[in-house]
């Protein structure tokens, strides 16, 4: 026998209401027609009021209702032999494929690797009474949800996990948090690429290319896939190899990312001729993507520490211009805004330490990974779980029955569950005999002293 | 042939035929007439009563025994019979099962079929919602069921004023008869006596039927119980506990004045309990007046 809702069991304490009623009600005196009176001389009348219990049929009728229904509300389930049989012929079951890059290979016939993942997916889906799909491009991380998912069906369930299972790709400990009493298969679908190279390409370093002439060079940092990200450098005559050593320096100490090439950045150094006409045409950032750039940029670190020691000249900025970074005595070294530099709108950094000057490499640094695509680094992974790694991720389904941990009441949380119904007809039938036996009451006093 | 439950017979919607069964039940093998008249033929004596007609005493065996005996003779000559029934609110009890009035309006038909039967007259005088019904003394069976029709017609409820009923009764008999007074003799006690009294003063043979309930002889209540009279509307909270020993006391004392005034008045008594089958209270009856018992030994038939 379950419990599901074993707080109600407090309503037990209601009991105690009809005992009081009974005991402190008053009898009432039967109406009773009679042929004469002139027998009947006057008594002196009992107290209408009596220590002892009245009516105690009536009393333990009331109380079997209150009992019964606060036994209802606890809903009680019984786990009979044969509803466990019926329960374990029922399968719940949650299937996740895998939709992540390394996914979209072709196999062999002629189909991708998700295409096949799905259309076993719905078989599979066919063989049980009740299931799920989920595709992710992170199979680990809906586990969780599928398992809440299953314990809300009751009964027996299984997760199944599509996927290549590339290496890194997999956390263990999120297959652990699958309940024991479920079970785990993992069928691999299609193969890992021997080659990253077509995932690194999302991920590869980004090109530079700096293009110098008497007062400028613009640098374009672009992808091997052709799609452009464009930083401009705006820098003094002369400061070209300075400027170059300290993207150099940059690129050394960051990860490569791939640049959002819709997002267009400027950095501005000291002594760039157009540097007048860029701040006389600076406004407040509009664009969405600029403010959070221009947050992470200045959350940075490295930039921070790199300009505490620059030595400038402590110059009030204001509005529509932003101080980026500081030095140790509070001056400003780096500053921003939205500016039109070469025809187009761009976010531009303002930097007033020298080009050679450390600064200048972080913030470039800075700059890149403010405006980097998210890398997805584990799809790069050309090796995958052996199938003895899978084996030991599997294991069967139990049934449900009392020798499995928790397993009664995972029956009980099976939706519309409950053998509360049939006491709350119970009440319904006392409810009845209770009415019946309060308009019998008079007559009742008259055959109790028959 | 058992005896029919009074439960039965309540169930009975037909009253002549119920009458008819009450009176075949009490039959057992051959009978005379249980009305005594004062035909030729002598039957036996029987103890002179103050108002017996002095040409009947047998002076032989008063010289014999110093005693007054009365000779008493079968009828040679039809008796006329009249059956005062009693149909006032306090005969409505027990408003469940089988109600005083209705046992009497059984009891009344069956003696009705059964003088009829044997060739007496019979009549009837009730009073029914303060109003006087009266059917004269006849023979015959249309007359016969006609008085059972209005028997069971009869509408209880009201007062009931027994010493008009019985006085009216004794004067629509022509001749001497015998007057059946059925009824629980609650109302104007004094006055029923008296009336009974001078009915047989007149000549008259009387019979008391006093019918009783067994809930109105025992109290069975118990706790608070607020008693409403039938007759008057009148309600009065008792402890039914507590009074039901002088309850029982009262009536006791009651039933004694009914059976001691009729023993005095030389009227035949019998106090008969609604719970007795109505065929065995007739025949306990019919055979104590047979056997020539003395007057009010009824109590008999009216074990508590």
């Amino acid at each position: 026998m379950i419990w599901q809702n074993l707080w109600a069991g407090a309503g037990l304490s209601l009991l105690v209401l009809p005992l009081l009623i009974h005991l402190l009600s008053r009898k009432r005196a039967v109406l009773q027609k009679f042929p004469s009176l002139r027998f009947l001389t006057s008594t002196r009348l009992l107290p209408t009021r009596s220590p002892n219990l009245s009516d105690i049929p009536l009393l333990l009728v009331r109380l079997a209702i209150l009992a019964t229904a606060v036994v209802a509300l606890m809903q009680p389930l019984w786990v009979s032999a044969s509803r466990k049989q019926r329960l374990n012929a029922s399968l719940a079951r949650v299937i996740v494929v895998d939709t992540s890059r390394s996914m979209l290979g072709t196999l062999a016939t002629g189909k991708t690797a998700v295409d096949s993942a799905q259309a076993l997916a719905v078989n599979l889906a066919t063989e049980a009474s009740a299931s799920v799909i989920l595709k992710t491009s992170s199979p680990s991380g809906v586990l969780a949800g599928a398992a809440a998912w299953l314990t809300v069906q009751g009964g027996r369930g299984d997760v199944v996990v599509l996927s290549d299972f590339q290496t890194g790709a997999i956390d263990f400990a999120a297959f652990a948090s699958v309940p024991p009493q479920y079970g785990v298969r993992a069928i691999r679908v299609g193969n890992v690429p021997v080659s990253n190279s077509d995932v690194f390409l999302q991920t590869a370093r980004s090109n530079v290319t700096a293009v110098a002439d008497s007062g400028r060079i613009s640098a374009e940092w672009t992808t091997a896939n052709g799609a452009e990200s464009s930083v401009m450098l705006l820098f003094a005559p002369g400061d070209s190899s300075k400027v170059e050593a300290a993207r150099d320096a940059a690129n050394i100490v960051t990860s490569p990312a791939a640049a959002d090439s819709s997002k267009r950045v400027a950095i501005v150094f000291p002594g760039a001729t157009e540097t007048r006409p860029v701040q006389q045409s600076a406004t407040a950032p509009a664009a969405e993507w600029m403010a959070p750039a221009m947050m992470r940029v200045r959350d940075n670190k490295m930039l921070w520490s790199s300009v505490a020691n620059e030595t400038v000249e402590d110059t009030a900025i204001t509005a529509p211009f932003a101080v980026i970074a500081r030095n140790q005595s509070g001056a400003p070294v780096v500053y921003a805004a939205q500016s039109i530099v070469n025809g187009a709108t761009r976010l531009t950094f303002f930097q007033r330490s020298r080009a050679s000057a450390l600064g200048s490499a972080a913030l470039f640094a800075a700059v890149s990974s403010s405006i980097a695509v998210a890398s997805n680094l584990p799809e790069s992974e050309t090796n995958a779980l052996s199938d003895d790694a899978l084996r030991k991720l599997e294991r069967a389904t139990q049934d449900v029955g009392a020798g499995v941990p928790d397993g009664e009441q995972r029956v009980s949380t099976r939706s519309g569950m409950s053998d509360g119904r049939w006491l709350w007809m119970l009440v319904l039938a006392l409810l009845g005999v209770e009415t019946w036996m309060r308009r019998k009451a008079p007559d009742t006093d008259v055959l109790e002293a028959a | 042939m058992s005896s029919l439950s009074p439960a039965v017979v309540a169930a009975i919607d037909d009253l002549e035929l119920a009458a008819r069964l009450v009176v075949e039940g009490m039959r057992s093998g051959g009978h005379r007439s249980p009305f005594r008249g004062h035909g030729a033929e002598f039957t036996q004596h029987r103890v002179y009563r103050p108002g017996d007609d002095l040409k009947h005493l047998d002076w032989k065996l008063f010289g014999r025994s110093d005693r007054l005996f009365t000779r008493q003779y079968r009828e040679t000559t039809n008796v006329a019979v009249m059956i005062v029934l009693d149909t006032s609110a306090s005969m409505m009890f027990p408003e469940k099962g089988l109600s005083k009035v209705r046992y009497g309006s059984i009891v009344a038909a069956a003696l009705a079929h059964l003088v009829s039967e044997q060739g007496n007259a019979v009549g009837l005088m009730t009073m029914s919602n303060g109003k006087l019904a009266y059917l004269p003394t006849r023979g015959g069976k249309p007359h016969l069921r006609s008085l059972i029709a209005r028997i069971d017609r009869l509408t209880p409820g009201g007062a009931f004023d027994p010493a008009l009923v019985i006085s009216r009764g004794a004067e629509l008999l022509r001749r001497r008869g015998l007057m059946l007074v059925i009824s629980d003799f609650y109302d104007n006690e004094e006055d029923a006596r008296r009336e009974l009294r001078h009915t047989v003063q007149r000549g008259h043979d009387v019979a008391m039927l006093q019918l009783m309930s067994h809930d109105e002889r025992a109290l069975p209540y118990k706790g608070q119980v607020e008693f409403e009279d039938l007759e008057t509307g009148e309600r009065r909270l008792i402890d039914a506990s507590a009074m039901s020993a002088a309850y029982n006391q009262n009536v006791d004392d009651f039933l004694a004045r009914c059976r001691t005034g009729a023993t005095r008045d030389g009227i035949d008594y019998a106090l008969v309990r609604t719970d007795t089958p109505p065929e065995k209270a007739l025949r306990d009856f019919l055979l104590r007046r047979n056997l020539g018992l003395p007057h009010a030994q009824g109590s008999a038939l009216a074990s508590k």
